[in-house]
C-alpha cells in the first residue's frame, strides 16, 4: 500500500507507531482458549509461547508490523488477518431488540461463552463463530442476511452463462444448484425482444436510441459542430489567407448565425419549458411572417468548403433527430434534467438501467422480471430504490447524478428501514469496487442528514456494517468508515450511539469489542470527548468483566490516535481514567492501559507532562515487576513519556530505564528488541542524555546487539536498526559511529551492506563530514566504490523492493556530495567507474551510472574537474541511441545535470550537435524519456538559444505540440514554459502560428495546453505581438477556436496584471461580443477573461470600460450551470475590486426585492458576496429609505456635517 | 458565492459568521435594521468618523460611542407586528 499522507496529522497515520493501522497487527488475534481469568500458570504459559505474541489481541498494539503488510509469513497459507476481516460476517445483528433485552442477550452470551471453554477445557474447538452459534437457540436472534449471501455465493467467479444468479429473495440454500424459479422461463426461452436484456447492450428501451445515445456522449466541448467541419483552411486566415478563406468565410459565418439563431421549434420548446403555468399564445392577428422568396433564397443553405466528405451537411436540430426523447433534447440544449413529476411516477425503472453485473444479480435481479404491473406499494418502493441505488452504483455519471439527488430528496419518504435494507447489503458484499464504496458511502452520509433521528432504530444495523472499515487495509475505506459514524452519530444523537454499543463492549468476540472501541473513538471526536468522559470512566472501572475494562481503555487509546493534540484538553482526564488498569489484576487489561498511556503521551508531545504524573509511578513499577510483553509495553509507554519531561527528569528517569533497556538487548525475541530500539531512540533524544554516557554505557552493548547482519535481513529490525543509530550519531558525533561501521561496507552480506549505506546516508546527511578525518575519509570511499560495485544486479532492476535499488545510489550521491572538495582525489576513480558501469550489459547497472553522474556533477564542477565532465558529457552522448527508455531518462537526465553545471558555451559536444540529437527523442512515448528531454530542451532553449537555427526550433515546435497530450503534468508544463523560450529566442510569429493552428485540434487538454502555451508567448514576447492574431482569429466562426481565443485572453490577462491596461480597449469588444453569444461556454470563459483584466487593471483608471464590461457581465447572474455563474460571479467579484463595491452594490439593490424569488436569490448572493468582501465599504452606498410609521428608516449620522 | 472550495456556504453558516448577509427571505425592516447596525459598526470602527461625529454633535467622543451602540439595539423602532426580529432577541434574552 502506498503511503497517503494522513491530511493534518501527516504521516502520523502509518507511523508504526500510531496504532492508527495496527488493523493488521491486531489481525492476529485473541487466542480463544484465554479463559476469562487465566491461571497463574496459563498466563505464564501464554506468555512463553513463542508465537504466543502473534495471536494475541494486543500484539498489534505493542509490535507494528510494516506497511508493506507482507508479514513475516509466520503463518504461510492462508493470511490471518484476511480472516480476522472476514469475521465481519459473523456479526449478529440485533434488530427490534430493547437495550435491556441486548444487554441481557450479551450477558447470557458472554457467560455462555464462559462455561462452553471451560467444559471445553483445552480443546481448541471453540471457532470464531461460537458466539453466532449461540445465538441460534435464542428466538430473538436474527441469522444476518450477510451470512447466507455469503455461503451460497460460494463459487465467486463463476461465469455468467454457466449459472443462473440467485435472486436475493429466493432465500433457500438448495436453491444455488437448482434454477431459481421466479425467472426461469426468461432464460431458457428465446429472448423475447424486449426481455432479451441480458445480451443487450446496456439496456436501452427503445431500438432507436443508440443513435441518440451516441450523441449524448459528445460533449460540446470535444467535437466541433457539424457545418464547421468544413473550414480546411489548415492555417490561420490571418496569416495565410488563401483564396478560399475569403470565399468560405462569409458562407461559415452566415451559416454560424443561422444555425444559432433558428427559429424554436414547437417541439424544442416543449421540451424545454416546464409544461405548467406556460400558455402557448395566437399570434397577434397583425403579424405577416416575411414570406419574400428574395430572402429565403439567401438564406439557404449553400454547400461550402468543397473539401467536405459529405457535400454539405446540415446540422439537425436536436429536435427533430430521431429517436430523440425529451431528456435528450433538454440536455442538448443545456437545460438541467429534472423529472418531471409525472415521469417519476411512472418509474423511470423501465428507461435505460445501466448494466448489472453477475456479482450483483442477487441484490439487482428482480429488476429484470417483468412484473410490476401488480406491485403493492411497498414493492414499488423498494423496487424504486433498487433502481436508483443500481443507477448510482453503476451508472454513468449523469445517472448517478440524477439518482443521488432523488435518492436524497425523497429519503424521508423511502423511509429509513426500506433503504437501509438495501444498501448495507450492498456494502457488506465481497464483490465491492473500491469506487462502488465510496458512491454508496456517499448515499449513506446524504440519507442520513436528511432521515436525522429517523435513523435511530437502525444504528446498529448500520453499526455492524460499518465498523469493519475501520479496520479496512484501505486507508480511504478507513477515512469512509469513520466519516460515516461521524455523521451517523451526530444524526442519532449520544445518548443513542451509547445505548447501541454498549453491549459490544464486553462482547465475548474480540473483534467485536475491537471495532466497537474504534468506532467509540470517532463518536467521541465527532461529539465532543467531555461528553463521552462520564461513561468512559464508568466503563474502565466496571467490575463486572473485564473484556469492558479492556475495551473502555481501548476507547481512550483510539481517542488518542484519531485526535491527535486535540485531546490536550482532556488530557488529565483521561489519564486518570486509565490509570486504575495499569494496576490491573488482568495481564491484558495492564498492557492496554500501558499501550494507552504511550499513545495519549505521542498525541500529546510535546505537551501535558503534568498530565502524567499521576502514573509515572506505576508504569515504573511495572516496569520493573513485569517480563516479557507485559515489559515490552511499559518500556514502549515511558519511551514514550520521557520526551515530554524536562531535561533533569528525563536524564533520570533514562539513567533508571537504561540497565533494564540494557538487559532486554540481549532479549531473543524480534518484536521485543524493535521496541527497545524505539525507547533508547527517544530517551537518547531527549537534551538531558550526556554524550559522554552513551558513548560509555549504551553503545559498546548496542553495537554488539544489534549491528550484527541477522538484524538487517528483518526489515523492521533494518529502519528501526537505522533510525536508533542516527539517533545516536545526533548525539555523538559522526565519526564515531562512522568508524564503527564503514568496514562494513566490504561485509559479505549484501543486505547489511545495504543497512550500513543508508545508516552513513542519513549520518552525513544530518551532521556533514566536519569532523571526518582523512584515513576515515579513504575508508569511506573505498567502502562505498566496493558497496556500488558488488550490488546485486536483480536488486537494482525490481522495483518490487520500494526504495531499496536507490540505496546504492543515493548514498553514494551524499558521500560525495558532504565530503565536497575532499573528493578530488577520488573523482578519477570514480568517473572510471561510471564509465566502465555505463558499459555494462545490464539496463538497471547502466541507468543507475547514469544517475549517479547526475547526482555527483556539482561536486564534480566544485573540484575544478570541467575537462573530466566534458569526456562525460560526449560519453553520454554517444548513448543517446540507447534503447531502454529508463536508461535513456537517466541519459538525458544526467546530460541535464553536467549542461547545467558547465554552461552552454563550454558544454562538449557543442549544443548545435547536441539539440538536433534530441528533437527525434522527444517524439519517444516513455514519461521519463519525456520529462527529461523536454527539461533538457527547455534549458537549452533558455540559456543558449542562439546556437541553433531557427529552422531547428520551429521543428522542435512541432515536436512540443505532441507533449502538450502527455499525461504528466509536469510534461505539460516544462513544454508550456518551453513554447515561451522558443518565441523569445526566434520571434513569436512562427510559434504563434504553430499555436493558433492548434487550436483547431478535437482533443480538449491540448487545446488548454495551447491557451496557456500562447498566453506565455504573449507574456514573454509582448502582447502587443500576439493580440492581433490572436484577435483576428475569433474571428473562425468555430466554437473551439472562439473559446481557446477567448481562454488564451484570460490565461494572458492572469500573466500580464497592470500591463492589462493597455489592452483593455483593444479587447473590449471582442469580450462584449463572447459575453452575448448564445453559446454558455463563450459567455463563461469571457467572464474569466474580465475577472483577470479587472483584477490587473485595479486602481488603473479604466473605469469606463469596465463598467461598459460590466453591463454584458451582469445578465449571466441568472445563468444556472455552475460552471457558468460561477464564472461570472468570480467577474463580478473582479469587478467589485476594480469598480469599488458601491457600484456593484447599486446594481444589486435593484432586484433585492423583485416579486420573482429565483431573481431574489441571485441577487441577495451577490449582496452577500458584496457583504462578506467590503460590509464597511458598503455603509456609503446604502440607499435612502423612506420612514414607515413608527419605523425611522432614515440614517441620520450621515448627515451630520461641520 | 465562490468560496475557496467551490461548494457553496449553507445558508446558516454563513448567517452565524457574517451576521448581516440576507436571503431571499429577508424583511425590509430586517435589512434596514441590519444596514443601520453596520452603518453604526462602520462610524465606531474608524476613530476619525467617530470624532467627526463628536465634533458635529458637540459630544465627547466616548458619549457619542456609548450613543452609537446602544442605537445598534433597535435602530429602527419596533418590528411590524408579526414579524420578528432574531437579532433583538438575542440581545434581550442574553
Amino acid at each position: 500500500m502506498s503511503n497517503p499522507s494522513d491530511g493534518g496529522r501527516g504521516g502520523l497515520a502509518f507511523d508504526p507507531a500510531s496504532g492508527d493501522y495496527d488493523y493488521s497487527g491486531n489481525t492476529y488475534n485473541e487466542d480463544e482458549r484465554v479463559s476469562t481469568l487465566p491461571t497463574a500458570e496459563e498466563e505464564r504459559r501464554m506468555m512463553l509461547k513463542e508465537d504466543g505474541y502473534n495471536e494475541d489481541e494486543d500484539e498489534g498494539m505493542v509490535f507494528h508490523r510494516d506497511d508493506d503488510g507482507g508479514g513475516d509469513g509466520k503463518e504461510g497459507g492462508a493470511r490471518p488477518d484476511q480472516k480476522y476481516r472476514e469475521r465481519r460476517h459473523d456479526r449478529v445483528i440485533r434488530e427490534g431488540m430493547s437495550y435491556k433485552d441486548a444487554m441481557v442477550a450479551v450477558n447470557l452470551d458472554r457467560e455462555r461463552a464462559e462455561l462452553q471453554k471451560e467444559l471445553d477445557g483445552a480443546s481448541i474447538t471453540a471457532a470464531s463463530g461460537g458466539g453466532r452459534k449461540d445465538k441460534e437457540g435464542e428466538s430473538v436472534a436474527v441469522v444476518s442476511r450477510w451470512d447466507e449471501d455469503s455461503q451460497s455465493s460460494g463459487p465467486r467467479r463463476r461465469k455468467r452463462w454457466d449459472e443462473t444468479p440467485m435472486l436475493a429473495s429466493s432465500g433457500s440454500t438448495a436453491a444455488s444448484d437448482a434454477t431459481p424459479l421466479v425467472s426461469s422461463q426468461k432464460w431458457d426461452a428465446t429472448p423475447v425482444i424486449n426481455s432479451s436484456k441480458w445480451d443487450a447492450t446496456p439496456l436501452v428501451s427503445s431500438a432507436s436510441s443508440s443513435t441518440s445515445d451516441a450523441n449524448r456522449k459528445r460533449s460540446r466541448w470535444d467535437s466541433t459542430p457539424a457545418p464547421n467541419a468544413t473550414p480546411s483552411i489548415s492555417s490561420t486566415p490571418m496569416l495565410t489567407p488563401s483564396t478560399s478563406t475569403a470565399t468560405a468565410k462569409p458562407n461559415t459565418i452566415e451559416h454560424e448565425m443561422e444555425s444559432r439563431n433558428r427559429p424554436w421549434t414547437d417541439a424544442a420548446l416543449d421540451a424545454i419549458l416546464p409544461s405548467e403555468g406556460y400558455t402557448i399564445l395566437p399570434p397577434p392577428s397583425s403579424y405577416m411572417p416575411l414570406r419574400t422568396p428574395g430572402r429565403k433564397l439567401l438564406s439557404a443553405p449553400t454547400p461550402y468548403g468543397s473539401r467536405s466528405q459529405a457535400g454539405f451537411t446540415m446540422e439537425i436540430p436536436p429536435e427533430e433527430r430521431e429517436g430523440q426523447t425529451l431528456q435528450d433534447i433538454r440536455e442538448a440544449y443545456g437545460v438541467p434534467i429534472v423529472p418531471t413529476p409525472d415521469e417519476v411516477a411512472e418509474g423511470s425503472a423501465s428507461t435505460a438501467l445501466p448494466y448489472i453485473k453477475p456479482e450483483d444479480m442477487q441484490y439487482f435481479g428482480r429488476l429484470m422480471t417483468e412484473d410490476d404491473v401488480n406491485l403493492s406499494k411497498e414493492e414499488a418502493k423498494e423496487r424504486q430504490i433498487m433502481t436508483l441505488l443500481l443507477k448510482i452504483k453503476s451508472g454513468t455519471p449523469p445517472q448517478r447524478k440524477t439518482a443521488m439527488r432523488q435518492i436524497t430528496d425523497k429519503a424521508v419518504t423511502f423511509g429509513a428501514g426500506p433503504l437501509f435494507n438495501q444498501i448495507l447489503p450492498l456494502l457488506m458484499s465481497p464483490a465491492l469496487e473500491d469506487q462502488e464504496r465510496h458512491l454508496l458511502v456517499k448515499v449513506i452520509d446524504r440519507i442520513l442528514y436528511k432521515l436525522e433521528d429517523l435513523v435511530r432504530p437502525y444504528v446498529h444495523h448500520i453499526l455492524a456494517v460499518i465498523e469493519p472499515l475501520l479496520i479496512d487495509e484501505d486507508y480511504y475505506a478507513r477515512v469512509e468508515g469513520r466519516e460515516i459514524i461521524s455523521n451517523l452519530s451526530k444524526a442519532a444523537g449520544l445518548s443513542t450511539m451509547i445505548s447501541t454499543m454498549r453491549p459490544d463492549i464486553d462482547n465475548p468476540d474480540e473483534y467485536v469489542r475491537n471495532t466497537t472501541s474504534r468506532a467509540f473513538a470517532v463518536v467521541a471526536s465527532a461529539l465532543g470527548v467531555n461528553n463521552l468522559l462520564p461513561f468512559l470512566k464508568a466503563v474502565c472501572r466496571s467490575r463486572k468483566s473485564w473484556q469492558a475494562r479492556h475495551t473502555g481503555i481501548k476507547i481512550v487509546q483510539q481517542i488518542a490516535v484519531l485526535m491527535g493534540c486535540a485531546v490536550l484538553p482532556y488530557l488529565r482526564e483521561l489519564v486518570e481514567i486509565i490509570s486504575g488498569g495499569l494496576t490491573d489484576e488482568q495481564p491484558k487489561c495492564r498492557m492496554i492501559a500501558a499501550l494507552t498511556v504511550a499513545a495519549l503521551a505521542e498525541a500529546s508531545h510535546p505537551y501535558g507532562i503534568e498530565s502524567f504524573d499521576s502514573v509515572i509511578r506505576s508504569l515504573w513499577k511495572g516496569a520493573l515487576e513485569h517480563h516479557g510483553k507485559g515489559l515490552a509495553a511499559f518500556l514502549k509507554a515511558i519511551g514514550f513519556v520521557i520526551p515530554l519531561m524536562e531535561e533533569s527528569y528525563a536524564s533520570h528517569y533514562t539513567r533508571l530505564a537504561m540497565p533494564i533497556l540494557i538487559r532486554e538487548f540481549h532479549s531473543p525475541d524480534e518484536e521485543m528488541k524493535r521496541i527497545v530500539l524505539k525507547v533508547v531512540k527517544q530517551c537518547v533524544g531527549t537534551s538531558g542524555v550526556e554524550p559522554d554516557y552513551i558513548q560509555k554505557e549504551i553503545l559498546p552493548e548496542f553495537f554488539r546487539n544489534f549491528w550484527i547482519r541477522r538484524m538487517a535481513l528483518d526489515r523492521r529490525n533494518y529502519k528501526q536498526v537505522i533510525e536508533t543509530t542516527e539517533e545516536l550519531a545526533n548525539k555523538v558525533g559522526c565519526s564515531e559511529i562512522l568508524t564503527r561501521i564503514v568496514d562494513d561496507l566490504k561485509d559479505d552480506s549484501e543486505p547489511y551492506r545495504r543497512m550500513v549505506m543508508e545508516t552513513i546516508t542519513k549520518v552525513l546527511e544530518n551532521l556533514g563530514s566536519g569532523d571526518v578525518d582523512e584515513r576515515l575519509e579513504e575508508r569511506l570511499i573505498d567502502g562505498i566504490l566496493y558497496a556500488f560495485q558488488e550490488q546485486a544486479v536483480d536488486a537494482s532492476t525490481s522495483g518490487a523492493y520500494g526504495g531499496e535499488d536507490q540505496v546504492m545510489l543515493i548514498g553514494f550521491g551524499t558521500v560525495v556530495n558532504a565530503l565536497g572538495e575532499r573528493c578530488k582525489p577520488y573523482l578519477k576513480q570514480i568517473a572510471g567507474t561510471i564509465k566502465w558501469r555505463l558499459n555494462n550489459k545490464a539496463a538497471s547497472v547502466r541507468m543507475q551510472a547514469s544517475d549517479l553522474i547526475g547526482r555527483i556533477a556539482v561536486v564534480m564542477k566544485a573540484c575544478g574537474e570541467e575537462q573530466l565532465m566534458g569526456h562525460l558529457g560526449v560519453v553520454l552522448y554517444e548513448y543517446l541511441g540507447e534503447e531502454y527508455p529508463d536508461v535513456l531518462g537517466s541519459i538525458l537526465g544526467a546530460l541535464r545535470a553536467v549542461v547545467n553545471v558547465i554552461g552552454m558555451t563550454k558544454m562538449t559536444p557543442p549544443i548545435r550537435d547536441l539539440l538536433p540529437r534530441l528533437t527525434p527523442i522527444l517524439r519517444n512515448r516513455h514519461e521519463k524519456v519525456q520529462e527529461n528531454c523536454i527539461d533538457l530542451v527547455g534549458r537549452i532553449a533558455d540559456r543558449g538559444a542562439e546556437f541553433v537555427s531557427a529552422k531547428e526550433w520551429m521543428r522542435i515546435c512541432f515536436e512540443l505540440l505532441e507533449l502538450l497530450k502527455a499525461h504528466k503534468k509536469a510534461i505539460r508544463r516544462a513544454a508550456v514554459s518551453t513554447f515561451g523560450y522558443i518565441a523569445k529566442a526566434i520571434g513569436p510569429q512562427d510559434v504563434l502560428h504553430t499555436l493558433l493552428n492548434n487550436l483547431k485540434v478535437q482533443d480538449r487538454q491540448m487545446r488548454v495546453c495551447t491557451t496557456v502555451a500562447i498566453a506565455i508567448v504573449a507574456e514573454t514576447c509582448g502582447p502587443f505581438t500576439v493580440l492581433p492574431a490572436l484577435m483576428n482569429e475569433y474571428r473562425v466562426p468555430e466554437l473551439n477556436i472562439q473559446n481557446g481565443v477567448l481562454k488564451a485572453l484570460s490565461f494572458m490577462f492572469e500573466y500580464i496584471g497592470e500591463m492589462g491596461k493597455d489592452y483593455i480597449y483593444a479587447v473590449t469588444p471582442l469580450l462584449e461580443d463572447a459575453l452575448m453569444d448564445r453559446d454558455a461556454v463563450h459567455r463563461q470563459t469571457s467572464c474569466a477573461a474580465v475577472k483577470h483584466l479587472s483584477l490587473g487593471v485595479a486602481r488603473l483608471g479604466c473605469e469606463d470600460a469596465l463598467i461598459h464590461l460590466l453591463n454584458y457581465v451582469w445578465p449571466n447572474i441568472f445563468e444556472e450551470s455552475p460552471h457558468v455563474i460561477n464564472a461570472t460571479c468570480d467577474a463580478i467579484e473582479g469587478l467589485m475590486v476594480a469598480l469599488g463595491p458601491s457600484l456593484i452594490l447599486q446594481y444589486t439593490i435593484q432586484g433585492l426585492y423583485h416579486p420573482a424569488r429565483k431573481v431574489r436569490e441571485i441577487y441577495w448572493k451577490i449582496y452577500n458576496m458584496l457583504y462578506i468582501y467590503s460590509a464597511d465599504a458598503m455603509v456609503l452606498g446604502f440607499p435612502m429609505i423612506e420612514d414607515e410609521k413608527e419605523n425611522v428608516y432614515a440614517r441620520t449620522t450621515l448627515e451630520l456635517f461641520i | 458565492m465562490s468560496n475557496p472550495g467551490g461548494a457553496p456556504i449553507h445558508k446558516d453558516q454563513l448567517k452565524a459568521k457574517y451576521i448581516g448577509t440576507g436571503d431571499a427571505d429577508m424583511s425590509k425592516f430586517e435589512w434596514v435594521t441590519n444596514m443601520h447596525r453596520d452603518t453604526f459598526a462602520s462610524h465606531i470602527g474608524h476613530y476619525d468618523h467617530l470624532s467627526y461625529y463628536a465634533v458635529a454633535t458637540n459630544e465627547s467622543v466616548g458619549r457619542t460611542k456609548k450613543e452609537f451602540l446602544e442605537k445598534m439595539l433597535r435602530p429602527c423602532g419596533r418590528p411590524n407586528v408579526g414579524e420578528k426580529e432574531e437579532g433583538y432577541d438575542k440581545l434581550i434574552n442574553g
